[in-house]
């Protein structure tokens, strides 16, 4: 009896052509995937060690540069980190506002992501849909902060930027448009029959596996384990509104995208409920106003959108770091995509490896060759797999 | 795998991690403090325990000490493993390695210090593969030596990076 | 009579070849961004091409670091000249603050010739349509239309 060939589809950076250094190596036995390795370094610009040589007030700036996708989330955890260090504590309003545009950045960050998987499985309709609701989403964060994305609103012992009374009705006023948008999106993304076949039981990781990679995030809700820093180890506002933490139990990417589009509207929520204490405060202080570098060690997490961001900083009375460490979420995801993607066939792989919502340049490093160094699969072709699957199955659009 | 297997079971007979509505948030409980408090030293009193803050822990342990106390942390505390920062101090390498324990909101750092002169500490893979990367990456950047970790290619330096390229050693650039 | 032919195929599709070198991801949703209803800019005929084989224009973000330095080069060898390549966001145009980095291996334009450098972290989008506009010019000169 002929063995199955094993080939190797490596999934690498720069689409076609080389033996290219690969980013995503699949290995495959006629059409199930049995194997993935993983390549970094295409993104490594050692920020950690520029951290150092900047004060405290810039520090904010650089780290908001690691993403661009979840751009609050590292000035939120910085900015924590040296709040720990210092031991000090920040205004109401400050904890209120940091609150609202960490939220917003989330509601942008998951519709972002649902648009992109509709577009892996051909349904290019989500996509412009989501996108386009995304559009309102930034609008808002233009009007509060002055930019569509890396927003420098975070500093240490507060915020930069206040939001004043007269911006607030508009500001609930495109929550509730954008809310009925996300509502209506949520709805018809969960009820498609298609899709249910197409992601359920696809890409599964079970709970055992998700505690041995340690995974964070909606990846992590997914497969029944309840954690997330804002209701573990509460911060700003998380604790003095009322929202619930969404955690599901198959694993599947169907679970996680639900994961993702209920906490859409459990966000909206949570804006609304800050931004109507926001209004009742009186006008006053959004900074704390450190004076010196904080002397010792301090950490800061938040939560963001890929799940749980870490940072650390050492300082020693200076206005410089000694030594600044950053985790982002997707160091600790995007490895458990070894065991979540075996098994599955080949045009299921994309949207496997996207599920745990990695950066979107980390998905686009993917090419396929086979063992002799021969092109097999292309991104594109690796789309097409998939878009090709959904339509089979009488979905996409 | 069965190690891993056990510790799910047993976190969620306690409620701790797995099942959504029945996990307890006991991060105000002065007694669920008190209590880990209370195991960590039984368990291992040689170490120094510093609670900084109510939920930020710095615990001081022998280099020969890691895989024993990392598994307690991580398999009988029940604690989620964060990541570890590598840093090149006066007086050796330093690696802090970040336990978080969910249910309290408390973060537990456990710190090992290794010589200059050769710094070798075991790996925390034997635990599970959640630890691979980052001592990869500690043994790119600083040139720690991990006994056991079985891939020791680069992880995020150029893979024609010369040898002794660290370039988060004191030493460096 | 070809030339007026090849006036009107560049006038009408313009097929972008987008390289990522180590950006943050922020200037590359952007672009994605174009191709939404809002700015919608297919309408225009501008493309994004899976291969760099059939590209017009080279949008390259992102403050190139060392290991994907020779990925670039290879890239541009490849795309067909004349092309016009665009440094598109501050850390293409010179390394914003990455320039400081040990894995920083110099602005885009001390290894490839940049024809057009878009500005902003990220650029707003309409400082990319006007960005593109620029490169559909600087290529109609190129290609002697």
């Amino acid at each position: 009896m002929a063995e199955l060939e094993r080939k190797i589809i490596p999934i690498g950076p720069f689409h076609p052509l080389q033996e290219e250094a690969e980013y995503f190596k699949l290995t495959v036995e006629g059409e199930k995937v049995v194997g993935l390795d993983i390549q970094l370094g295409y993104m490594h610009r050692g920020h950690e060690k520029i951290c150092e040589g900047k004060t405290y007030d810039q520090i904010p700036f650089v780290v908001e540069r690691i993403c661009g996708i979840c751009s609050t989330s590292h000035p939120f955890a910085c900015v924590q980190a040296i709040e720990d260090a210092a031991a000090i504590e920040i205004p109401h309003r400050a904890a209120y506002i940091r609150s609202i545009v960490g939220e917003l950045e989330r509601i942008h960050s998951h519709l972002l992501w649902v648009g992109l998987a509709g577009h892996f499985l051909g349904y290019n309709t989500v996509w412009m849909w989501a996108w386009k609701y995304r559009e309102s989403v930034l609008e808002m964060l233009e009007l509060i902060t002055g930019n569509r994305n890396h927003y420098a609103m975070f500093k240490p012992g507060g915020v930069r930027r206040d939001i004043e009374g007269g911006m607030i009705p508009p500001l609930l006023q495109v929550l509730d448009d954008a809310d009925k948008k996300i509502l209506m999106l949520t709805k018809a993304v969960l009820d498609d029959p298609v899709l249910h076949k197409r992601l359920e039981d696809v890409g599964v990781l079970t709970p055992e596996m998700a505690v041995e990679y340690s995974v964070v995030g909606p990846t992590a809700r997914a497969s029944g384990l309840a954690i997330d820093v804002r209701k573990d180890d509460p911060h700003a506002a998380y604790d003095w509104v009322e929202w619930e933490e969404i955690v599901l139990h198959e694993g599947d990417v169907f679970a996680k995208a639900k994961v993702r589009l209920l906490e859409c509207l459990e966000s909206t929520k949570i804006i609304r409920q800050c931004l109507g204490k926001l209004k009742d405060l009186p006008d006053g202080e959004i900074d704390a106003h450190m004076e010196r570098g904080p002397d010792g060690e301090g950490v800061g997490r938040y939560e963001a959108p890929r799940g749980e961001v870490f940072h650390y900083v050492k300082g020693d009375g200076s206005l410089y770091p000694r030594r600044y460490k950053i985790r982002a979420p997707s160091f600790m995801n995007i490895k458990s995509n070894e065991v979540a993607v075996l098994g599955s066939s080949v045009a299921d792989a994309a949207i496997t490896l996207a599920a745990v919502d990695p950066c979107y340049c980390c998905t686009e490093r993917i090419a396929a060759f086979n063992t002799k160094g021969k092109l097999l699969y292309t991104w594109d072709d690796l789309l097409k797999l998939s878009q090709e699957k959904t339509a089979r199955m009488g979905g996409g659009s | 795998m069965a190690d891993t297997l056990k510790r799910s079971q047993n976190l969620e007979k306690d409620g701790a991690y797995i099942g959504g509505k029945g996990f307890c948030h006991q991060r105000d409980s002065e007694a669920g403090f008190k209590n880990i408090e209370k195991q960590c030293r039984e368990f291992y009193p040689e170490g120094e325990l510093d609670l900084v803050r109510k939920r930020r822990w710095y615990w001081e342990i022998a280099a020969e000490d890691l895989v024993k106390v990392a598994d307690f942390c991580f398999n009988t505390l029940g604690c989620r493993f964060l990541i570890a920062t590598g840093e090149d101090i006066p007086r050796g390498f330093t690696i802090l390695y970040h336990f978080s324990l969910d249910r309290l909101g408390l973060l537990i750092n456990v710190r090992v210090t290794l010589p200059h002169d050769d710094p070798q500490v075991d790996s925390l893979t034997v635990l599970g593969r959640g630890f691979e990367w980052i001592e990869r990456e500690m043994h790119e950047i600083l040139g720690i030596g991990f006994r056991g970790l079985g891939d020791t290619r680069h992880l995020l330096l150029p893979d024609d990076s010369p040898d002794d390229y660290h370039p988060y050693r004191r030493s460096f650039g | 009579m070809l030339k007026g032919l090849k006036k009107a195929a560049l006038a009408r599709s313009l097929w972008i070849y987008h390289v990522a070198a180590s950006p943050c991801n922020n200037c590359d949703i952007e672009i994605l961004d174009l191709l939404t209803p809002r700015f919608d800019v297919e309408r225009f005929g501008l493309l994004l091409t899976g291969s760099p084989r059939h590209a017009d224009l080279l949008l390259v973000t992102g403050m190139v670091n060392k290991k994907v330095l020779d990925r670039v080069l290879r890239v541009y060898a490849q795309t067909p000249k004349p092309c016009v390549v665009a440094a598109f966001g501050s850390c293409a145009i010179s390394g914003d603050l990455f320039v400081d980095s040990y894995n920083f291996a110099g602005p885009l334009d001390k290894h490839i010739p940049v024809d057009v450098y878009i500005g902003g972290c990220p650029p707003k989008p309409e400082a990319m349509i006007l960005g593109v506009m620029r490169a559909i010019e600087k290529l109609k000169k190129l290609k002697d239309l």
